[in-house]
């Protein structure tokens, strides 16, 4: 590139504009001369310009300002609604001269968005059904992508949902929805278009009240298949995260799985527009999104014959079959739904689709399964074998072995509680176990595990242990007070694993079960590096020649400035959970930690494998293979006053930085499983479970775990503290 | 100052100082936003709202404009932020390596915005050695570009950041306009 040229191209082209308009050509003439390439260089800059070319997407449109304006031949009239990626007018075509609804990609849509816009003209434009809003032309003005439809004359459906529920709101030519023979036809008519679109091989995905249109005559009409995929062509739309609505998502959908919608989705859909006509209401409802999801997740509605005891039974049926948790339960076609809905409004009985005992057991099933998957579980049940429960049988059969405690001189008279527990959160009635006395106080305990809690007013510590004797429980009795660090996550249930703990099941399949939590607090975030150092050091245990400060001085060396509100994870299991006990606290048990996970992330599903076999790219979240040192621990963990951690429900999840969690429910490893002896103690832990070994060297537990065998081992593990909510009651 | 202001406004004190790597950490940080942004958007009462990250990704934009406060002013703001999202783009539009790019999060929150600034139809890799082309030829113009296109700005935003008079900002945004225009259009 001759520079020099290009710059006087520059100047001429500046001082060109500085002449009036209409004499530019020939000034430019006059200063070119015999330069005539000189002049077409010049000439072509200062040719057309277009004004949006680079235009930067972060500036936003105002979707009024495009109102008066003509787009591919239609008059812009009036915005109808504006959705993320297009807008829809009011237009009038010219030729031939009619009012039709105009949908306008928006311009911040980018590649995916249009690639999505087309995919809908396209969807759409093969769909020729009474019941679904025809494409009438599609084209392109400029940097505008536009398609047109028909107009309806009439409502979208929400928002006569919306006034029907205030007396004398609906408008006069609106199908009475109060009417529940109206509900059902409405709804028959959508269930006879979806029908007619799975036939085409399209699955709409996003029904819900707002996208059926429905005219003065009291006809529906399905609209919007911009997130529609057409289920034989896959992969279309793998990036996508929730898409659609969440009140009238199907859990499959919410699950955000990839290709995990299909037909029955749909159905789910449409069962659940039928629910909101009956009921007033969706099925599931939030007082904020995340509890929304929560509920679509894990929830299921409540039957709509209690939201709505005058619903006819046979239409209840029908809506109660369409909303199946398990889609193999629902209605198999649309078209079975719409024959059912046809049934009963002609009066006769309708098939419905009873749910058999065989039903409900695999609903269960399914809902586990799908639940372990939704949390980042690296199945640690699969490789470890049976041993923990071995062991604790055979504890179980034993004596009562003996323990001592020692909380410090200043909680004397705690009371001591104990109770049984799996390690997954639950935990049985408590016994109460006399005082606290004096330090290195000997208890009797039951083997196996269990949680000894002491109190002392409203301060407590836990301790969370397989009791075999011998154990030296040390804690103090500090409580923690409810505050910014801490989030509480209500009472619910959640699906473990438990593999390791208790054996598997005897077809093979991992031992996996629902616990249910009580509501607990847990901390926002990690624990940090500076927070353990200088607990330790309060505390007078900080070893200057220990494992903290060499792993410490290993981990630090590309330091960062920031290092010390990194989450502290170069401990142990047994390091962390001292920790916590010091701090009056506990390690989160397994189910604690995974509850809070799904609640946390509820928010923004990450993109987890849904390969149902263990990928080891992922640990919560992680790609594992380009982290496995020190240095890729120091490039992606993220400190506790992350964006993430401050802006999520609790603080909890993730799903870039690379650090696991200690939980408190650990499996014992031996040798002879895996032949290997060595004489090291370690635990060791893969996604929200773990496990521990007594006589394991690092490197084989880490291939045991299918770690491949780096040069320094792994030690992104570390770990937030757990509380119960109440201390346990200590009546006797 | 919350954490995450303060957050960026470390991470944009490293750009400041020439740290490329702090460019994967602006994409951690538009992540999270989106993130942010979006369970906000589930947080409030509008539970029947539809979720489009792509749709919010000018938003988060607006979020980091937000910053400002941090910076006492927006010119020193955008002057920095715009080169961020530049470097942000195309060291990710250049990235190869596509097998690993589906499973991971962080590639994926890229992806759509490398498709957001490409949605015109000019490639971010082209657009950019464009643009070093003609810093060759006119510094200024190019740094205009850069500032209205990766950073939003006003053409009197950026002129003044520049340096420039409004009138000649305006002039010589459109000359890098016309220039790049011609370079990538034929």
């Amino acid at each position: 590139m001759d520079l020099d040229r290009q710059r006087r191209i520059r100047d001429l082209f500046l001082e060109s504009l500085e002449q009036p308009s209409d004499a530019r050509i020939e000034w430019l003439q006059g200063r070119c001369g015999e330069d005539t390439e000189l002049f077409d260089d010049v000439a072509a800059l200062l040719g057309d310009e277009d004004g949006s070319f680079l235009e930067s997407p972060i500036v936003a449109k105002d979707p009024k300002d495009l109102i008066g304006t003509d787009v591919g031949g239609h008059e812009l009239l009036d915005v109808l609604g504006a959705g993320g990626m297009g807008i829809v007018y009011c237009a009038r075509q010219s030729d031939p001269e009619r009012d039709v609804a105009l949908k306008l990609l928006r311009h911040f849509a980018g590649t995916e968005g249009e690639k999505r816009f087309l995919r809908e003209i396209a969807t759409t434009t093969r769909l020729d059904h009474p019941g679904i809003v025809r494409v009438i032309r599609s084209g392109v003005d400029g940097e505008l992508r536009w398609y047109t439809m028909d107009l309806v004359d009439g409502w979208p459906l929400d928002e006569l949902l919306k006034r029907s529920r205030v007396d004398g709101g609906l408008p006069e030519d609106a199908p009475d929805l109060r009417n529940h023979r109206a509900c059902a036809d409405l709804v028959r008519q959508l269930a006879d278009a979806l029908e007619y679109a799975h036939r085409q091989g399209v699955i709409h995905r996003d029904v819900k009240p707002a996208n059926v249109l429905v005219d003065r005559e009291g006809r529906a009409r399905l609209a919007d298949f911009g997130l529609a995929r057409n289920f034989e062509v896959t992969g279309m739309s793998g990036t996508e995260q929730i898409a659609g609505t969440l009140a009238f998502m199907s859990p499959e959908q919410a699950r955000a799985l990839r290709d995990a919608a299909d037909p029955r989705s749909d159905i789910y859909s449409a069962g659940a527009v039928l629910y909101a006509l009956l009921s007033g209401r969706p099925p599931h409802e939030g007082s904020t999104g995340a509890e929304l999801l929560a509920r679509v997740l894990y929830d299921r509605p409540t039957p709509l014959r209690r939201a709505a005891p005058n619903v006819d039974r046979g239409l209840a049926a029908i809506c109660d079959a369409a909303l199946r948790y398990d889609p193999r339960a629902r209605y198999e076609s649309a078209g079975a739904m719409r024959e059912d809905l046809q049934r009963w409004l002609r009066g006769e009985r309708v098939l419905g689709r009873p749910l058999g005992p065989g039903e409900r057991i695999r609903s269960l099933r399914l809902d586990r399964r799908t639940l372990v998957r939704a949390v980042p579980v690296a199945a640690a049940g699969g490789a470890l074998g049976l041993y923990g429960a071995v062991q604790i049988a055979r504890a179980a059969r034993s004596d009562r072995v003996d323990v001592t405690i020692d909380l410090g001189d200043a909680d004397r008279g705690a009371i001591l509680v104990l109770q049984e527990a799996d390690g997954f959160g639950g935990v049985g009635p408590p016994e109460r176990m006399g005082t606290y006395e004096k330090p290195g106080q000997r208890l009797r305990v039951r083997p196996g595990r269990g949680r000894l809690s002491a109190v002392v007013g409203d301060r407590w510590v836990s301790f969370d242990r397989v009791f075999r004797g011998g154990e030296d429980l040390e804690g103090r009795c500090t409580g923690v007070s409810a505050g910014e660090s801490w989030a509480r996550v209500a009472a619910g249930t959640t699906a473990v694993v438990r593999g390791p703990e208790s054996g598997r099941s005897a077809d093979g399949a991992p031992n996996d079960s629902e616990v249910t939590l009580e509501a607990f607090w847990i901390t926002r975030a990690r624990v940090t590096h500076g927070e353990y150092e200088s607990t330790l050091r309060r505390a007078g245990r900080w070893n200057e020649e220990g494992v903290e400060r060499r792993l410490l001085d290993e981990a630090s060396a590309p330091k960062r400035t920031d290092w010390k509100s990194l989450p502290a994870t170069l401990v142990t299991f047994l390091q962390a959970r001292r920790f916590a006990e010091m701090k009056g606290c506990r390690l989160p048990t397994t189910g604690e930690w995974q509850l809070a996970v799904i609640r946390d992330s509820s928010g923004w599903p990450p993109s987890l494998p849904d390969t149902g076999r263990v990928v080891g790219r992922f640990e919560q979240g992680v790609p594992f293979e380009d982290q496995s040192s020190i240095d890729g621990y120091v490039r992606h963990v993220r400190p506790a006053g992350d964006p993430a951690y401050a802006t999520g429900a609790l603080r909890i999840f993730h799903p870039l930085g690379n650090v696991n969690e200690w939980t408190s429910s650990p499996a014992p490893f031996t040798a002879a499983m895996n032949g290997a002896a060595s004489n090291s103690l370690t635990v060791t832990q893969r996604g929200p479970a773990w496990f521990e070994s007594l006589d394991l060297t690092i490197p084989v537990s880490r291939v045991a775990l299918g770690f491949s065998l780096a040069s320094k081992p792994h030690w992104s593990t570390g770990f937030r503290c757990a509380k119960a909510e109440s201390p346990p009651p200590t009546r006797e | 100052m919350s954490d995450p202001d303060r957050e960026i406004t470390q991470l944009l004190r490293r750009l400041r100082d020439g740290d490329r790597a702090a460019g994967e950490d602006v994409v951690n940080l538009v992540y999270s936003m989106l993130r942010a942004r979006a369970e906000r958007e589930l947080q409030r009462q509008a539970p029947g709202q539809t979720l489009q990250a792509t749709a919010l990704v000018h938003e988060v934009w607006l979020r980091l404009q937000d910053v400002d406060s941090t910076w006492n002013d927006r010119k020193h703001f955008l002057a920095t932020a715009s080169r961020a999202m530049r470097n942000l783009l195309i060291d990710h539009a250049r990235k190869k390596a596509p097998a690993i790019r589906c499973d991971d999060p962080e590639s994926l929150r890229l992806e759509e915005l490398v498709a957001i600034f490409e949605s015109d139809g000019v490639q971010i890799p082209a657009l950019h050695d464009a643009l070093e082309q003609l810093e060759k030829v006119d510094e200024v113009a190019a740094r205009l570009i850069e500032l209205r296109f990766f950073g939003g700005a006003t053409v009197e935003e950026a002129a003044s950041i520049v340096g420039i008079s409004v009138r000649t900002g305006e002039r010589r945004y459109r000359f890098g306009r016309q220039w790049l225009r011609n370079k990538l259009q034929h």
